[in-house]
């Protein structure tokens, strides 16, 4: 972003022949005054709903009273096992993404496009689905092990958490690796072997060594993920104390906000280590992701060892996830799990109760989603025109929402928002922004990603053939940058209805959520009602994205995730 | 003598859409072939078969008269540039060179040396430790070359390596390498669009349209004497007129034409009187002026010109025809628009069949 279409410090005087000096000027003059207004807009806002929030907690409590947290917690533990958590999640989602990603891009195992279904699935589905399905399988009532082995497991602790999270997020893996891997021309890994390399050197020598950024780049995401998650954990971890589900216990438990707040820091330190590592290293690191080109070209077949292992892995991995959901969706239409196993559609009956909540998450979803869109697109659009003083600062601290556990922000929005001037709390305002923030990196990224496309020179055609700037914007950069708004609105509003970590600590008994609803029934240990309203969250989500995908297509476009 | 390496009979389809249908052609030792045609002609498929990226569904290649057909890539010792050239982007320029040494086994000194030779020979030491992409489109063609050089092979295949460079360097490089082949007596497969990179550095052009070889000749032969029209106007500018065979004997043709009688010395021997045929002159052998002359005349008009420097090239109607002529350029600037009768000599004409 830092050369290229810059040029003169402006983009739009370029244009302007050099005899039209006093019409420059007075051009000129007016963009200086729209760059100025242009920043104190985007620095209020992210002021505002961003930076005071995450301020807050940071400073929350009083030294003297955050060293007596940190004297009486077993804060250290807490950190301990996140960091080991998303450190051992982070290393088998990879090494699962890696098998995934090449025998789907690759060897074209069968069923590809079904694999590759079966793999977004944790994505669209609400992400402590995978939870309650283990448990449904190996809790105490659990169909393996009372009804096959009538054994008693204790299953709780860090063992089922990592399988659980490992399921749960490398589909991310999978994702970032298959688009690198289509990134490895395949002239590179010809010219290996037509100097010599067999099948195995041309995999050890080019494509591990291409694909070790994005190896990085996967674990850091699946890390970050894992570190931020809060569901999981809360149902799954047991004793196995960790910093998000001992922050939500000193809230809920003793409403103690400078251990929470203690704790919700000492979580975004690591996130916001491993998001400067990304952004920062991996960004000078990677040969051949700058592009994103995808690459036509064939390559040399896989070795066999790699072959083989891929598809095996593949297909237990996609077994596996079917297996997750097909128990989830048995377990909504069981009488009782555990004892009577008749099916009943009683548990989705009863859901007429769940309605204001589903229809709250709809709407606040939506309007989230608008939030992010909006937001996201002004910012893409001022950073990459330069339209704004530092526009690597925005772009900064628009990409840096992804680095913050959502727990932490919604915490924050209670803090920040609970007193005058800002009222909010209670109201359906304070989750609309909170959501609309916590999501305004992935918006950010698809306008980013369809602006960097929309040459500049499109632009300054259209300025050159007689539009005034507003009518450039309003004919020329907005409708090509349709697709964009709506891929990203379809992804934020998706992320939104399944959201957990950073409504939990925002819905009241006035402004119900689904995702919060589920949480509790889970606790009441209702888990026909929990595992239904889970599947009606996942219908909605499907439906979401089928939608976005067919009105994107309509415009002649692909929603990629 | 026996070819260093033959074509024989090979097809090659993609689903339904045949790339390749029944080509041969033999290459002499040390020789520079370049196959030449336009884009999905074909040529760049032929060369992968030669290297075994891909297997001919019929037809065989043989190096040094042995059969290669389902020898993998990394066992043919064919080494290629390729038309990106392909560096790798994870290791050093003197990495990258000494890739298939190291393939090879040999010790560390001798891949060390062997790597300095080269990088030497094509004045790349300066390079050594930094990464391809630090380096200029021209030294990333010559780290490329260096890199197939190194190998000491006998056959090296060039994948249009030079159309991603600038003109003024095209035409630099194409020497260096026509120089390097004559030295190390190499034979060189080149595959490009461009006939006059062809014609300039190549001792055998095998010229290809639509997965079918053409014609196969030295390029002074692919010039003066093309077997269709498709190759007389692919291989440089001609004027084709096109008219019938009235007589041949031993000083020539005689063909008659709309434009008055044609005689030609030369032309395609299985042409018979009675058969329709085109009279090729190419730009520069027409001349202004009838000279007194009744055969070989056309009255024209001059209707436009375009100055190249050495010769000024005019656009000429001749009734429905277009003709072309190129004169030496003059400072007086080119002659007025308006009618000129153009001549040329039976000598500079020749006769080939209309039909393709």
């Amino acid at each position: 972003m830092s050369s290229g279409t810059h040029r003169g410090g402006l983009g739009w005087p370029s244009i302007i022949s050099e005899d039209g000096k006093s019409v420059r000027n007075a051009f000129r003059g007016n963009m200086k005054l729209s760059r100025i207004l242009a920043g104190a807009a985007a620095a209020g806002i992210l002021g505002l709903f961003l930076l005071w929030p995450v301020g807050l907690i940071l400073c929350y409590p009083t030294i003297p009273r955050a060293a007596l947290v940190l004297a009486n917690e077993h804060w250290f533990e807490a950190l301990w096992h996140s960091v080991a958590m998303a450190v051992l999640a982070g290393g088998t989602a990879t090494a699962l993404g890696v098998a995934y990603a090449y025998a789907l891009v690759r060897i074209r195992v069968r069923w590809s496009g079904l694999l590759h279904a079966v793999a977004l699935l944790p994505i669209l589905a609400p992400p402590f689905v995978i939870s309650i399905s283990y448990i449904l399988l190996f809790g105490r009532n659990g169909l393996i092990t009372k009804q096959l082995l009538q054994m008693h497991l204790d299953i709780y602790g860090w063992k089922g958490l990592w399988l659980v999270q490992t399921l749960t997020f490398f589909p991310l893996a999978y994702l970032t690796l298959a688009s690198v891997l289509r990134s490895i021309p395949g002239n590179l890994e010809q010219a290996a072997s037509n100097l010599g390399a067999s099948n195995a050197r041309v995999f050890r020598d080019v494509t591990v060594p291409l694909l070790r950024p994005g190896l990085v780049a996967s674990m850091l995401l699946v890390g970050i993920s894992v570190l931020a998650d809060f569901g999981n954990p809360v149902i799954i971890a047991g004793d196995f104390a960790m910093l998000p589900t001992l922050a939500y216990l000193k809230v809920t438990g003793w409403f103690d906000l400078d251990a929470a707040s203690v704790l919700a820091s000492l979580l975004l330190a690591p996130t916001v280590v491993l998001f400067l590592i990304q952004r920062v290293w991996l960004g000078r690191r990677s040969y051949v992701t700058v592009s994103g080109k995808t690459t036509q070209q064939s390559h040399p077949p896989a070795p066999v060892w790699m072959a083989r292992t891929a598809r095996i892995v593949s297909y237990a991995a996609a077994g596996l996830i079917v297996l997750v959901y097909g128990i989830l969706a048995y377990g909504s239409v069981s009488q009782a799990w555990g004892y009577d196993y008749s099916l009943t559609l009683r548990h989705f009956t009863q859901l007429g109760r769940r309605i204001p909540s589903l229809a709250n998450t709809m709407q606040y979803s939506f309007f989230g989603a608008v939030v992010s869109v909006l937001l996201a697109t002004a910012l893409a659009y001022v950073v990459t025109r330069k339209k704004i003083p530092a526009p690597g600062a925005f772009d900064f601290f628009a990409t840096v929402p992804a680095a913050i556990p959502g727990l932490f922000l919604g915490l924050g929005y209670v803090v920040a928002f609970n007193r005058d001037p800002i009222r909010l709390t209670g109201t359906s305002f304070i989750i609309i922004l909170a959501l609309g923030l916590w999501n305004l990196p992935t918006a950010y990224r698809y306008a980013m990603a369809n602006l960097a496309q929309l040459s500049e020179q499109l632009e300054q055609a259209a300025a050159n053939l007689g539009a005034r700037p507003v009518r450039v914007v309003s004919s020329i950069t907005m409708p090509l940058l349709r697709g964009a708004l709506l891929a990203g609105g379809t992804v934020t509003f998706l992320r939104n209805v399944t959201c957990l970590s950073v409504i939990i600590f925002l819905v009241t008994p006035r402004t119900p959520m689904a995702t919060t609803d589920v949480l509790a029934l889970v606790e009441g240990g209702e888990w026909g009602q929990a595992a239904s309203l889970s599947i009606v969250l996942l219908g909605i989500a499907l439906s979401l994205l089928f939608g976005g995908i067919r009105l994107i297509r309509h415009i002649g476009q692909e929603l990629e995730l | 003598m026996e070819p260093h390496v033959s074509v024989v009979d090979i097809s090659k389809g993609f689903g339904d859409h045949l790339v390749l249908q029944h080509v041969s052609l033999d290459i002499p030792r040390g020789a520079f072939v370049t196959l030449l045609g336009p884009s999905g002609c074909g040529k760049t498929t032929l060369l992968r078969v030669m290297a075994g990226f891909y297997e001919p569904d019929t037809g065989e290649i043989r190096f040094d008269g042995r059969r290669v057909n389902g020898v993998p890539p990394h066992a043919r010792n064919t080494p290629m540039v390729f038309q990106d050239y392909a560096l790798f982007p994870h290791m050093t320029v003197e990495e990258n060179i000494g890739y298939g040494l190291r393939l090879r086994r040999l010790r560390r000194d001798e891949v060390r040396e062997r790597t300095a030779r080269v990088m030497q020979l094509l004045d790349l030491d300066r390079f050594a430790a930094r990464a391809p992409g630090q380096l200029s489109g021209g030294q990333q063609q010559r780290v490329a070359l260096a890199r197939a050089l190194v190998l000491d092979p006998t056959v090296i295949l060039l994948d249009e390596p030079l159309s991603n460079l600038d003109a003024r360097l095209r035409v630099e490089i194409r020497g260096e390498i026509r120089d390097l082949q004559r030295r190390l007596n190499l034979t060189v497969i080149n595959v490009t669009h461009d006939q006059e990179e062809a014609m300039a550095v190549s001792d055998v052009i095998a010229l290809m349209k639509a997965g079918v070889l053409v014609q196969t000749g030295m390029p002074t032969d692919l010039y003066f004497r093309p077997q269709s029209r498709f190759v007389a106007e692919f291989v440089g500018v001609a004027n084709l007129i096109a008219g019938t065979v009235r007589a041949k004997g031993p000083d020539g043709f005689c063909v008659e034409t709309a434009h008055g009688t044609c005689l030609a010395q030369n032309g395609t021997a299985a042409l018979l009187p009675g058969q329709t045929c085109l009279v090729m002159i190419r730009p520069q052998d027409l001349q202004f002026g009838n000279n007194g002359q009744t055969a070989n005349v056309l009255s024209a008009t001059v209707v436009g010109h375009a100055f190249l420097g050495a010769t000024i090239r005019y656009s000429l109607k001749a009734g429905e025809l277009d003709l072309r002529v190129d004169a030496p350029a003059t400072v007086d600037g080119p002659r007025p628009l308006g009618p000129v009768p153009v001549r040329y000599e039976a000598s500079r004409a020749f006769v080939l069949p209309a039909a393709d």
